[in-house]
């Protein structure tokens, strides 16, 4: 999803020449700005927009969003506070505009501060209200010890369609990410134009650290020194924030920059990722340190293994006996503050320390992972890796290790490096969370970066395989046995579910999804096998009775042929849709289903719903046999996501969701049955 | 919990432990001790001890003391807390602690900081109210958390409210009220048997033990109308140095609210100018009235909660500041509509009513801490006959409106106040009054719809719904507030869900106030609707087309009553079917009366149409969970009639 962005490497390039010219006068820039002092004059253009012009149903519209940000030098010079003011101008333009802006909540941290609300409704007729001090009501959401989140709110006064309303505000923030703003460009009305305006740190502050911007999904105006000798980036023509199925991460949809300071402009990408690389490995070596426990456990893991990727599989199989997550449900809080307590303040644990204490976090798991492993002779490497859910990390654009959140461990196997994460207790060894498949991931060598993608699971490895064997009797009832499995992702996203629930829960829980299949249906004999023991597949066994199945016409009997995914609706409704559609991962679902038909009854006309074909990404089958035992046999089989095509673009939506209608189609054929005189 | 497990893991790494205070006290210690009896597999915990134990002052101060005990009995269950409200300006929580009681083991206090300190609403600009809240957290089963929280507070209010359970399975609850000498209490316990409490020195004693978990069910009425809960009140003598009043019955309810409503409906010149604007082309009396209701139905609901403890929750900002503001909550609007009807020569009063259950306030407990809404009633003449009036109140005929409803135009009534008790208030004479329940013809659907299969069972179809009343007020929310896209895209998730490879191609609307109708045109496309097998069979389900209205039960077991809603659909539905078919197989003409409801169907097969006729009623009650077996078995006959197949064989 990344765009191309030759306009950002110029930016860059613009912005660090004109703040180096402009340093010296932005230091002397601690207060509000004079639009934060007076309210800008409202034009005749905007007091006679009838209609949105970004979008054309919303209800109101951002008219401007302007944020001059200002770090302003506190106590001698040594301290820096960040300080945001904001000002927004909104047109109302129907009730559903005038009910979502008429309130304004504005919520910030305990290490962040909001002052100075103001604003105005200017109404149709001209006439302009002041918001009233006294109606700007604060408030702490939740205080939890010293930690607080709290909220300014405000309705506006006088508010109807028509009115022109905007309101200021000034946040400051005390966090430590003084060298990092997200800035956002979208929010929750269409935005005509956001104008942030900045000015660099002073020298003293950042050193030689120069500052750049990182814009992405748009495309900001030239950056423009500005008569204040503020700098701005310009915006234009946001549509609102919007939620939709399926759509990519919100950093990869919404247009937002990273204004940041860095060492130098980073025209030389591997110079960075080397001395990256340099540096994460030198940190992990020094907490490899093992002992004797992980030499012999190391070695009891793999004493059965015949391979290398029965060794690791040993490995992380032990790991996860003896080492919790910290944030595991059955951790108690008693033993999490124990591991707090624990914890050298100085440097990171040593995997021996780890392993002694028997809880960690995911990253202090795969520590004790790599020192097992390198116990045994295998090659072990900090691996930083992509997320799918964040913005996705290209090597020589977003040059920066705030786009690999992620620290996994890489095992170098014959010539390929393979990532593992030993915290992700609910896949198979071996398998990765599917927000790290498919991602960028550098592997952190002393000799330098090494990048590799990490690769898609293949259908298969997530599978849903159901087997029945039924019986349908005259009075429209289907009885029988029934065993369905989950594997790889499909029995992660199963057993996250099941997770909080004892196992009687569990069973009910299978028992309620059952019986919303299948209303009226007596379930018995339920057992969930292998819930804690993600080698295997998540197993699941019932008899079911379910009354009512087939339905009788006069001299009829017409009943499903996929019992299982008849009443499944598609999984796209929406006849339009704005943004791509991005699967999690692939999958393959596959029924085999024995219905033995009554006696004295004869399929009337009967055909298999067939096979449809959906290009390099897979397909979809459902073959109904006949077999010797004159049973009726449904095979169905739906293949999706081969050689990793997850990824649709919103234009090839109507194909999709095409083929998504088919196979709800396709589930809901049905058979018809006579009496046979 | 909206504070979210993030918070309560970070405290859980950042909170100190307690140098071992003290053990847990002895009454949680002894409620730890009790053997628990079996309860079914979704049970995960089970309340021990519950009580509360309120002292009112002499002045009318009230302390009041919370004590609470939990077993986690297996893990799964929702997170497990203490949560105590407080008002800020006029009371505070003055001690909070708890502990952890694990299975054999020593008793764990909890740290201070573990105590979240919460606002009650988000969605409020501003509310006084907050609340205390201690997580249980991480514990293995077979732990019990305890607390003791101590609430102060001054008030006006002589009432109390107490339920015994929530939906967990309860050991013992009570709820013990200390008076001052010559005060009395009298209390009622709804939804269980008769309960007296015991009494000795001036202290008020309800128990009960034993009680039963309420599972969570599709369709049931709600926790208030199932859990035994208590309402008290109790009588200072009248020379009390607090001012405090003893509230005996709806008239002195009345009265006692009519003080803090009324004089907030003055009619000021600003208000007066607005009301003449408003009703300027108005003919005659409903016009006046529809006039001015719409324009309060424009004015933007904002709440701002202050003064609750002064009974700050029932007395309004005056109209004026409400008419300047164009924004104020329920009350605020009631009181616009009021003083705007006043300066046009209308007199009304303020209704006070509970927003979302109207089986919520119980007449034999009067008092206003039953109510959290407010609505208006109008002093009209006969010559308004809308079916929300009430013809023969004591305060003569009025029509209830509630203009906080941006939706529900003047003559309908949002379906969760129909039928409910409300106290109209007045200084002279106010009362407690029924509101009207409309019958379901009032909120039907009409629907029509023309299909035209082709060869391959496909169709295009053109459905014309007509729905009145309450049946439209979600559409019209949706098209008005989220816009039209959003209700194209709720049509499509509905029709999906019903149809296979369904396409909306348009959905078109069209309001009518007057007789408060929507219509709503749909056209649209499904694949395969009719199923053809070899080329030869052809299977229709015509009711698939429907717009709706059945129940749907998965279980076969049911512990709660069932609450059915009135509902009255007209369907007719006409599919031109391809050239070359003749029937083979017409469903019987279904006609099912019961208890529950009605449906009527009838299948023809003409001039090449399928022609299937249906009528759909739902009665508005609540049918016991002993007659689950018959509820369910009438709507298994609902849906045997909407999913029935006509089929057709080539000739």
């Amino acid at each position: 999803m990344l765009r191309p962005r030759l306009l950002v490497t110029c930016s860059i390039v613009v912005l660090v020449s004109l703040f180096s010219g402009n340093s010296a006068l932005a230091q002397q820039k601690t207060l509000a700005p004079a639009d934060f002092i007076a309210w800008l004059p409202i034009t005749d253009a905007e007091r006679e927009l009838k209609a949105p012009t970004v979008e054309k149903d919303a209800g109101a519209e951002i008219l401007f969003w302007r944020v001059h940000i200002v770090d302003e030098l506190l106590s001698g010079g040594r301290d820096v506070q960040r300080v945001l003011y904001h000002y927004v101008r909104l047109k109302v333009f129907d009730e559903k505009g005038k009910e979502k802006a008429g309130t304004i909540d504005l919520t910030y941290g305990d290490r962040g501060l909001i002052l100075d609300v103001s604003g105005r409704t200017i109404k149709a007729d001209g006439t302009i209200l002041e918001l009233d001090k006294k109606a700007v009501y604060r408030r702490d959401l939740v205080r939890a010890g010293a930690l607080t989140r709290k909220a300014i709110s405000f309705a506006m006064p006088g508010v109807e369609p028509g009115a022109i309303i905007e309101y200021r505000w000034r946040e400051s923030d005390d966090s430590n990410a003084i060298f990092q703003v997200h800035l956002k460009f979208q929010r929750e009305f269409p935005v005509e134009k956001v104008t942030y305006y900045f000015s660099p740190l002073p020298e003293r502050i950042v050193g030689t650290l120069v500052m750049a911007l990182l814009p992405f999904n748009c495309q900001p105006s030239p950056v423009k020194v500005e008569n204040d000798g503020y700098t701005s980036v310009t915006v234009e023509h946001l549509p609102a924030s919007r939620y939709e199925p399926y759509a990519p991460s919100e950093s990869n949809l919404e247009a937002w920059a990273l204004l940041h300071y860095q060492q130098g402009e980073r025209k030389d990408p591997d110079k960075y990722w080397n001395e990256v690389s340099k540096k994460v490995y030198s940190e992990l070596k020094a907490s490899l340190r093992s002992d004797n426990e992980i030499k012999a456990a190391a070695a009891e893991a793999v004493a059965s293994a015949k391979s290398d990727d029965e060794k690791i599989a040993g490995i992380i199989g032990a790991v996860r006996t003896r080492v919790r997550n910290l944030y595991d449900r059955d951790v108690t809080d008693a033993e999490r503050q124990v591991y707090v307590k624990s914890l050298p303040k100085d440097r990171l644990r040593t995997a021996a320390e780890i392993y002694k204490g028997g809880i960690g976090t995911a990253n202090e798991m795969n520590v004790v992972f790599a020192a097992m492993a390198q116990q045994i002779g295998l090659e072990a490497r900090p691996v930083l890796v992509s997320d799918h859910t964040q913005y996705l990390f290209r090597p020589k654009f977003t040059v920066d290790t705030y786009f690999l959140p992620n620290i996994d461990m890489a095992v170098k196997q014959s010539d390929d490096w393979k990532v593992f994460d030993v915290s992700t207790k609910l896949l198979p060894p071996g398998m990765i969370s599917w927000r790290e498949e498919g991602v960028y991931a550098l592997i952190a060598d002393p000799k330098g970066p090494i990048f590799i993608q990490t690769k898609p699971t293949p259908p298969e490895a997530s599978a849903e395989v159901r087997s029945a064997r039924l019986q349908l009797s005259p009075d429209g009832t289907l009885e029988g046995d029934v065993e369905e499995s989950y594997s790889g992702h499909r029995g992660e996203d199963y057993r996250a579910q099941l997770a909080d629930k004892s196992p009687a829960q569990r069973e009910e829980w299978l028992r309620d999804r059952i019986t919303k299949m299948f209303p009226d249906a007596d379930v018995t004999d339920l057992k969930i096998e292998y819930f804690g023991d993600p080698v295997h597949p998540l197993r699941a066994t019932y008899h079911l009775a379910a009354p009512h199945y087939a339905q009788a016409t006069g001299k009829r009997l017409l009943f499903q042929s996929s019992p299982f995914h008849r009443a499944i609706a598609s999984q796209f409704s929406a006849s339009e849709r704005r943004f791509a559609v991005e699967f999690p991962y692939a999958w393959r679902e596959f029924d085999e289903i024995h219905i033995q038909l009554p006696p004295q009854w004869a399929l009337d006309n009967a055909d298999s719903p067939g096979r449809l074909a959906l290009g390099p990404t897979g397909y979809f089958e459902n073959l109904l046999t006949i077999n010797k035992a004159d049973e009726l046999v449904s095979k169905r089989e739906f293949i999706f996501g081969r050689e990793g095509a997850l990824n649709f673009a919103v234009e090839n939506y109507p194909a999709l969701k095409k083929a998504f209608d088919l196979i709800q189609v396709r589930d809901q054929h049905s058979l018809s049955m006579k009496a046979v005189n | 919990m909206p504070i979210g497990l993030r918070w309560v893991l970070l405290l859980a790494l950042t909170a100190t432990v307690l140098p071992a205070a003290e053990d847990a006290p002895s009454w949680a210690r002894e409620a730890a001790s009790q053997t628990v009896p079996d309860y079914p597999s979704k049970v995960t915990s089970v309340v021990l001890l519950q009580e509360e134990m309120v002292t009112v002052d002499a002045d009318g101060r009230r302390v009041m003391r919370e004590r609470g005990a939990i077993k986690i009995v297996q893990q799964g269950g929702e997170s497990i807390q203490s949560y105590r409200t407080y008002n800020v300006k006029n009371g505070r929580i003055r001690d909070f602690q708890g502990w952890l009681l694990p299975p054999g083991g020593k008793a764990i206090p909890y740290a201070k900081n573990r105590i979240l300190d919460v606002a009650l609403s988000r969605e409020y600009v501003y509310d006084e109210a907050r609340a205390k809240v201690l997580e249980c957290g991480a514990a293995a089963p077979g732990s019990v958390f305890a607390w003791e929280v101590t609430e102060e507070e001054k008030t006006v209010f002589t009432q109390d409210r107490y339920s015994f359970q929530q939906r967990d399975p309860v050991l013992v609850s009570r709820f013990i009220l200390n008076l001052p000498p010559t005060w009395e209490a009298r209390g009622i316990v709804f939804n269980h048997a008769k309960l007296d409490p015991q009494v000795a020195n001036g202290a008020y004693t309800w128990e009960l033990r034993n009680l039963p978990w309420i599972e969570h069910e599709d369709y049931s009425p709600s926790i208030s109308a199932l859990a035994p809960h208590l309402a008290v009140s109790y009588f200072p003598p009248a020379d009390n140095r607090g001012g405090l009043q003893g509230l005996k019955d709806w008239t002195a309810v009345s009265n006692w609210l009519a003080p803090m409503v009324d004089p907030a409906a003055a009619v000021t010149d600003a208000v007066r100018a607005k009301a003449l604007q408003l009703t300027a082309g108005a003919s005659g009396e409903l016009d006046k009235i529809r006039a001015i209701a719409a324009f309060a139905q424009q004015t933007n609901y904002v709440e701002v909660s202050l003064n609750i403890t002064r009974g700050g929750g029932y007395t309004p900002h005056t109209a004026g500041e409400s008419l300047a503001r164009n924004y104020g909550d329920c009350k605020d609007k009631a009181t616009l509509v009021r003083a705007l009807l006043k300066a046009v020569g209308i007199d009304s009063y303020l209704v006070t009513i509970s927003a979302d259950d109207r089986s919520y306030v119980r007449p034999e407990w009067a008092s206003p801490q039953q109510f959290d809404h407010a609505i208006i009633a109008v002093k009209v003449s006969d010559s308004v006959t809308l079916p929300t009036v009430i013809a023969d109140s004591p305060l003569g005929r009025l029509l209830i409106f509630d203009p906080t409803d941006s939706i529900t135009p003047l003559g309908s009534l949002r379906t969760e106040e129909q039928g409910s008790y409300a106290l109209v208030i007045s200084a002279t004479g106010g009362a407690l009054l029924k509101m009207p329940l409309l019958p379901a013809t009032t909120n039907r659907i009409e629907a029509a719809v023309e299909a035209t299969m082709n060869a391959n069972g496909g169709i295009n179809a053109r459905l014309q719904r007509q729905y009145f009343g309450q049946s439209g007020i979600p559409l019209r929310a949706v098209d008005k507030l989220r816009g039209h896209e959003e209700l194209q895209k709720r049509f499509e998730r509905g029709f999906t869900r019903r149809l296979g490879g369904v396409t909306i191609k348009s959905v078109a609307t069209e309001g009518s106030a007057d007789d408060n109708r929507l219509a709503v045109n749909i056209d649209l496309a499904a694949e395969r609707f009719g199923q053809m097998m070899q080329d030869r069979l052809l299977i229709v389900r015509p009711g698939s087309l429907s717009s709706g209205g059945e129940y749907y039960f998965t279980s076969r077991k049911r512990s709660s009553p069932v609450k059915l809603e009135a509902d009255l659909r007209h369907e007719s539905i006409k599919v031109k079917l391809p050239g070359g078919f003749k029937l083979d197989e017409l469903p019987a003409p279904a006609k099912v009366e019961s208890a529950y409801g009605s449906i009527q169907a009838s299948w023809a097969v003409r001039d090449g149409e399928i022609v299937m006729e249906e009528t759909l009623e739902i009665r508005d009650m609540v049918a016991p969970a002993s007659d689950f077996a018959k509820v369910r078995d009438f709507f298994d006959k609902v849906a045997g009639v909407e999913g029935a197949p006509v089929v057709l064989i080539r000739q």
